[in-house]
């Protein structure tokens, strides 16, 4: 079970960079509603899935914008972006991250990139705390965003959480050398 | 009594200007159990960041009474203000036996140490679950299990009860008194340090305000006062 994990995986990032290559609209489009609707079955929750994915179709849209603006025609890099998104978090949900450890070697070759994915994969967990806790935060101090004050303290609470996140990946990094992995 | 740690003159400042840490020395002997206390901002966790290295500070750091180097700093192990600092993995038992395999030692072996450190903490039966999913209280009794896997000789607990409620604390007051190695914590939780430590050593304003013998610290309510800690 584990291994067909793996090998789809594999198989997708294989697809998804031909599919970049070859840059075509109805491939990279069905691709991009399949991985979607892929992950929503896998998470069973289609509103999460929907939710999670707003940030990247905002700023797939803000890219299609400018495009025009600049161009006054359109490219497939919006698409192109938002399957990178959706085929990236397939895999990332797809990935036997556990057997994917204990089947390496710390003595091998590949265990530099493993160990490389879960330190992403476990700071990319703290950045979202962080962020909700900042958004919270945000949230309690301003209940009218668009008044006076707002769009200020918005920016600070994004100052603050960049400031904190440094903070806490110096501190992942230094626990780490300490224990001898991260050198 | 062998030294374990000696910190002759260390001084360090974040921007050139102000000193955080000013002309410090302490010492500390094997098997002795200390307190670093201080109030917030006094320097505690920059004073252990300097003698790990991982600050460059002005001064002399030994470690078992040679230089620090990669070899002394394999004796000593750090249980950060923050489990999730230190614990990543997929389960715990992958986060203990990380340090033990990245250093060669066989994965059944690994395995063994990695059991034992979890149930010296009383994790014994949570060895397969993310640290993400336990509690707070667990995380960091999980955290002393990953410092404890490689042997230590000497440990070093940076606010140690920071978030935690009143049974946790105590659970962990009990676990560190149990262990049978050298400690320095920098905690200002003088309800919790009373019942571990032997020795306390004051910082004030990244200055040494001291070395004291534990039971005559705690009572000396004017010099608590003036450090800032009651």
């Amino acid at each position: 079970m584990n291994a067909a994990r793996f090998i789809l995986v594999v198989a997708l990032v294989c697809a998804l960079i031909l599919l970049l290559v070859d840059g075509n609209f109805v491939g990279l489009a069905a691709s991009a509603v399949t991985a979607f609707l892929a992950r929503a079955l896998l998470l069973r929750d289609f509103r999460k899935c929907i939710r999670h994915a707003l940030p990247v179709f905002l700023f797939c849209a803000i890219l299609v914008v400018l495009e025009f603006i600049a161009h006054r025609s359109l490219s497939n890099l919006a698409l192109k972006t938002f399957v990178c998104y959706a085929i990236v978090v397939l895999s990332v949900h797809l990935m036997p991250w556990t057997v994917m450890v204990r089947s390496v070697s710390p003595r091998s070759c590949l265990f530099a990139p493993v160990l490389f994915l879960l330190f992403v994969h476990h700071f990319t967990a703290i950045l979202q705390e962080e962020t909700r806790r900042s958004l919270t935060a945000y949230r309690m101090a301003v209940p009218h965003p668009f008044r006076r004050g707002g769009v200020r303290a918005l920016a600070f609470s994004l100052d603050s959480l960049f400031c904190r996140c440094l903070l806490r990946a110096e501190r992942f990094y230094a626990a780490q050398t300490l224990r001898g992995i991260a050198e | 009594m062998k030294p374990v740690l000696e910190l002759n003159n260390i001084s360090f400042s974040f921007d050139g200007k102000k000193a955080t840490l000013s002309d410090i020395s302490l010492h500390l002997e094997e098997g002795e159990k200390v307190g670093l206390v201080g109030a917030n901002g006094a320097g505690k966790s920059t004073l252990l960041w300097c003698a790990l290295g991982l600050l460059r500070a002005h001064g002399e750091v030994r470690f078992f009474g040679q230089r620090r180097n990669a070899e002394s700093l394999r004796r000593v192990a750090v249980v950060f203000q923050n489990p999730e600092d230190q614990l990543f993995m997929p389960s715990l038992l992958d986060d203990l036996t990380l340090p033990l395999l990245n250093r060669g030692v066989s994965r059944e072996s690994a395995e063994v140490s990695a059991h034992e450190a979890l149930a010296r903490v009383g994790l014994d039966s949570l060895g397969g679950k993310p640290a993400r999913q336990l509690s707070l209280g667990q995380r960091k009794r999980a955290a002393i299990a990953s410092a404890l896997v490689g042997s230590p000789e000497l440990l070093f607990l940076d606010e140690p009860t920071s978030e935690l409620d009143g049974r946790s604390r105590r659970e962990l007051a009990s676990l560190l008194q149990t262990l049978n190695l050298t400690l320095l914590i920098a905690s200002h939780d003088l309800t919790f340090l009373k019942n571990i430590v032997t020795r306390v050593i004051a910082l004030d304003e990244g200055r040494s305000a001291g070395s004291f013998v534990a039971g005559d610290f705690f009572q000396n309510t004017i010099l608590l006062k003036q450090l800032g800690l009651i």
